[in-house]
């Protein structure tokens, strides 16, 4: 599956990288494929190991230069990355036969696409003066590059270079970076028997269309002989290459890592990660346990241990602890993934919403390199997929319209990421035709969420929430793509169980962005430790806005509920120990607590605020299912486990009740 | 601390050095196919084991397989608006685990115990009181005992017909004693 992911990916770079695709994208893709026939056949995945052999085979073709990589290639390789990623998540249950056939057409069609003619013509390679032994060495590959070289109307050099036993192989990769804006190293071959035993010679063959000053100058400091390999004129042709009548085109370089890079990172298993967690909060717990020893020990009047034992103890405790800190942050960096790893999936799909759609437009994407915890990352490929495919549907116009209103015909999507803080805010704008309040405005009386009078008052924020409500829709055509109104509906409850926010901004006729604030990570959070009834209780301190004294004028009671007011704005009051159930505890004066998601404000009344602490979460577990109110369970070290307060769920439990809000037959 | 690093030998670092695309494709990993593992069959049984424990005067018992972990058992951490007879939550090395009150479960007791919450309000956890930390379908769940007696062998002849309640998978007399066998997941 994480194969035929990265597949995609590199396809995605071909996609945007023009028709011309670089040979390190090539290669890369090829090698994907590759893997993924060894993986299929292993699995005995038959019509999966016949699709990714046709991928390969036609991208071997695309890469020695024997197929042209053009536009239905591309769809063709990108619909099958696609139905390869529908395979083996089929996988594991019985082969659908709809996807069998689905798979066999397409074998089908990408060996059509690879039998397409030959380059033909006699081969250039002929023409270059290399002599025999080399030319028996050279791989396929390299060939290939050489033709392309001389195709190009480029030079190809031969630099025969000497360097010490120690350091040559560092040097090879740091000239290969010099050389990148001006010549291609494309083969590198042992050279000949150097009579200094501490050294060792190479040739290299580089194709280069920029003259020998600059090559030269590239090449420094390291010295060689450097000569041009001779190639035979063609008849036809009269001027040299050399000096180029294109212009100060460069080759396309190969700056992919190697495979060597790949095998740097290690897949790990969540579960594992999770174990380990765990593990450091047992340790944790050890270190309390020795620091209490220790503080024992030193107590005045104690007399049986001597105060040193005491000294040493804690000594040693303390070098625990910093072991154990530098351990758990390596822990939750090891959970972090770019969020390139969505990003990539999603522009594969505007790419076909927009098409299936007959929408134009460019999708941006920045901000891939982004990172954020594992499960954050793909919890987050759906919200991000309808938001991108309602931009798609009902956000940009028509190519036609768009000229109508004045506007470029292609649309602009862009995909944002950027970090803030503890935080990361990912942005999906368009630039199309912006929400309609007043349509908004009409759908949620005839549903009944508003009555005519509530819905006038109500604009920006507070409107675009109703977006959000389960089953609305505005779209006055149902696409199918976009499903039936459940889209949004869908993004706020992901967003939810993320802690998440999301922020709507629009203007008619000018475009839409719809904001995403997440937290880096759910594994470690900050919270706000309160105490109700004499419990304690961790809010997380994204959700909390502000913290305010209780005054002394009572709350305003409107039906069931209290209201208070602050800077002349009613909020509303939940009592978190009436919410509980708990037995009132007689505070002398409460604290406010007031917290947000996206637009939304409650004032939560606790007992006394016993703090910060940065914590552990751990999920309440499947066999207890989940719990209202309640997100998750934290250590607070001390044997001290608290439950941390789920704001989005006592948000909705409160606003649930609200009178404005029409009460919908549930 | 750490062993003086060994610096690659020539060959290893020529043969990255020499690298070129088309060479060499990465090894693939070899994976036992799926659904392979060495599975054991039981052998028929004669016997079977089981945890026998009390719930105020009467004895019961669970299969020994389904028990993963005996604790002293202790106060919880409260659950808001919780349901008996889920009595509340302990941090297992990291699993959130729930414990129920088994003899409410089975209707044996009226009124849930307080083992959960501020200490004010808790009654104090008898000595002998057990969590049984037990296997289910959905991941562990702890039962609150008011004591654990042994593991018995039963033979299965001397198991009888359940009677008394869906939770209740067996009957087995060892002398005077009556020990009633149950399914924790039924009982929940």
């Amino acid at each position: 599956m994480e194969t035929a992911e990265a597949l995609g990916r590199e396809l995605a770079r071909l996609e945007g990288g023009g028709a011309d695709g670089s040979p390190g994208t090539l290669n890369a893709i090829f090698r994907h494929a590759h893997s993924l026939k060894g993986l299929a056949a292993l699995y005995g995945q038959g019509g999966m190991e016949a699709l990714a052999h046709a991928t390969e085979d036609l991208l071997d073709r695309l890469r020695l230069g024997r197929a042209r990589l053009s536009e239905p290639v591309v769809d063709a390789l990108s619909e099958t990355v696609e139905l390869l990623q529908r395979l083996a998540a089929a996988a594991e249950a019985d082969p659908d036969p709809v996807l069998r056939d689905a798979a066999g057409e397409q074998v089908a069609r990408l060996e059509q696409l690879a039998s397409g003619p030959e380059r033909v013509g006699s081969d250039p390679l002929h023409r270059l003066d290399l002599s025999p032994a080399l030319r028996r060495v050279l791989t396929e590959y390299e060939e290939h590059r050489l033709r392309e070289t001389l195709r190009r109307r480029a030079l190809v050099w031969s630099f025969a270079v000497r360097w010490r036993l120690d350091d040559f192989d560092r040097r090879l990769p740091e000239l290969v970076e010099r050389l990148a804006p001006v010549a291609e190293v494309i083969a590198t071959l042992p050279g000949h028997a150097p009579d200094d035993p501490e050294s060792i010679c190479f040739e290299l063959l580089l194709g280069s269309a920029a003259g020998e000053d600059r090559l030269r100058a590239a090449l420094a400091p390291d010295t060689g002989q450097l000569a041009v390999v001779p190639a035979r004129k063609r008849r036809t042709r009269a001027e040299l290459p050399g000096s180029l009548p294109e212009g100060p085109r460069t080759l396309p370089m190969e700056t992919e890592g190697s495979l060597h890079a790949a095998a740097r990172t290690v897949r790990v298993d969540i579960g594992r990660l999770d174990a380990l967690m765990n593990a450091v909060g047992e340790l944790r717990l050890i270190a309390a346990g020795l620091q209490r020893l220790a503080d024992g020990a030193l107590a005045p009047g104690v007399r049986q241990l001597p105060r040193a034992f005491g000294a040493d103890l804690l000594r040693e405790q303390r070098q625990m602890a910093r072991r154990l800190d530098a351990l758990q942050s390596g822990l939750l960096d090891a959970r972090m993934v770019p969020l390139s790893q969505v990003f990539e999936r999603l522009q594969r799909l505007v790419r076909r919403a927009a098409r299936d759609a007959g929408k134009e437009l460019d999708l941006l994407a920045r901000g891939g390199e982004v990172e954020l915890d594992k499960l954050i990352v793909e919890e987050l490929s759906d919200p991000l997929m309808h938001l991108l495919r309602n931009a798609v549907d009902h956000g940009i116009e028509a190519p036609s319209e768009r000229e109508r209103l004045g506007k470029p015909r292609r649309g602009r999507l862009s995909l944002a990421a950027r970090p803030e803080g503890s935080h990361v805010v990912i942005e999906v704008r368009d630039d199309g035709r912006g929400i309609d309040s007043a349509r908004v405005r009409q759908v949620a009386i005839e549903r009944g969420l508003l009555s005519a009078h509530a819905a006038h008052a109500v604009t920006g924020g507070p409107l675009y929430r109703l977006l959000f409500t389960p089953g609305f829709s505005t779209a006055r055509s149902i696409s199918a793509l976009s499903g039936r109104g459940v889209g949004l509906d869908v993004v706020h409850t992901n967003l939810a169980r993320l802690s998440g926010v999301i922020d709507v901004e629009s203007a008619l006729g000018v475009g839409t962005a719809f904001r995403l604030t997440l937290p880096l990570t759910l594994a470690m959070m900050r919270g706000l430790i309160v105490r109700v009834s004499g419990r304690t209780y961790a809010i997380p301190l994204n959700g909390v806005v502000e913290i305010l004294a209780l005054g002394s004028e009572p709350p305003r009671v409107v039906g069931d509920q209290e209201i208070i007011a602050v800077r002349g704005m009613p909020l509303l009051l939940v009592r978190l120990a009436r919410l509980f159930r708990l037995p009132p505890a007689e505070a002398p004066r409460q604290n406010v607590v007031v917290v947000g998601l996206a637009q939304e404000r409650v004032g939560l009344a606790v007992d006394e605020l016993l703090g910060q602490a940065d914590m552990v979460t751990k999920p309440l577990g499947t066999r207890l299912g989940p719990v209202p109110g309640i997100a998750a369970v934290a250590d607070l070290g001390n044997r001290r486990t608290v439950l941390v307060l789920d704001v989005a769920a006592i948000l909705g439990e409160a606003l649930k009740k609200e009178p404005p809000r029409a009460a919908r037959s549930e | 601390m750490d062993a003086p690093r060994r610096p690659p030998s020539l060959a290893e670092r020529l043969r990255g050095f020499l690298y070129r695309p088309d060479e060499e494709l990465p090894p693939l990993a070899v994976l036992p196919p799926p659904g392979d593992e060495a599975r054991v069959a039981p052998p028929a049984e004669e016997v079977r084991e089981v945890l026998s424990f009390g719930l105020g005067e009467a004895t019961y018992a669970l299969p020994l397989g389904l028990v993963l972990e005996i604790l002293r058992a202790r106060a919880l951490v409260e659950i808001p608006r919780a349901d008996p007879p889920l009595l509340g939550v302990l941090d297992l090395r990291g699993t959130v685990t729930p414990v129920f009150d088994l003899a409410l479960a089975l209707g044996l007791r009226e009124r849930s115990l307080l083992v959960s919450g501020p200490p004010e309000e808790r009654e104090p956890v008898p000595r002998e009181a057990r969590i049984l930390v037990t296997r289910t379908a959905t991941g562990p769940a702890g039962l609150w005992v008011d004591r654990v007696r042994d593991v018995v062998r039963l033979p299965l002849a001397a198991i009888e017909e359940p009677r008394g309640g869906p939770a209740v998978t067996g009957i087995a007399r060892r002398g005077s004693e009556t020990l009633v066998l149950i399914d924790p997941e039924r009982v929940l």
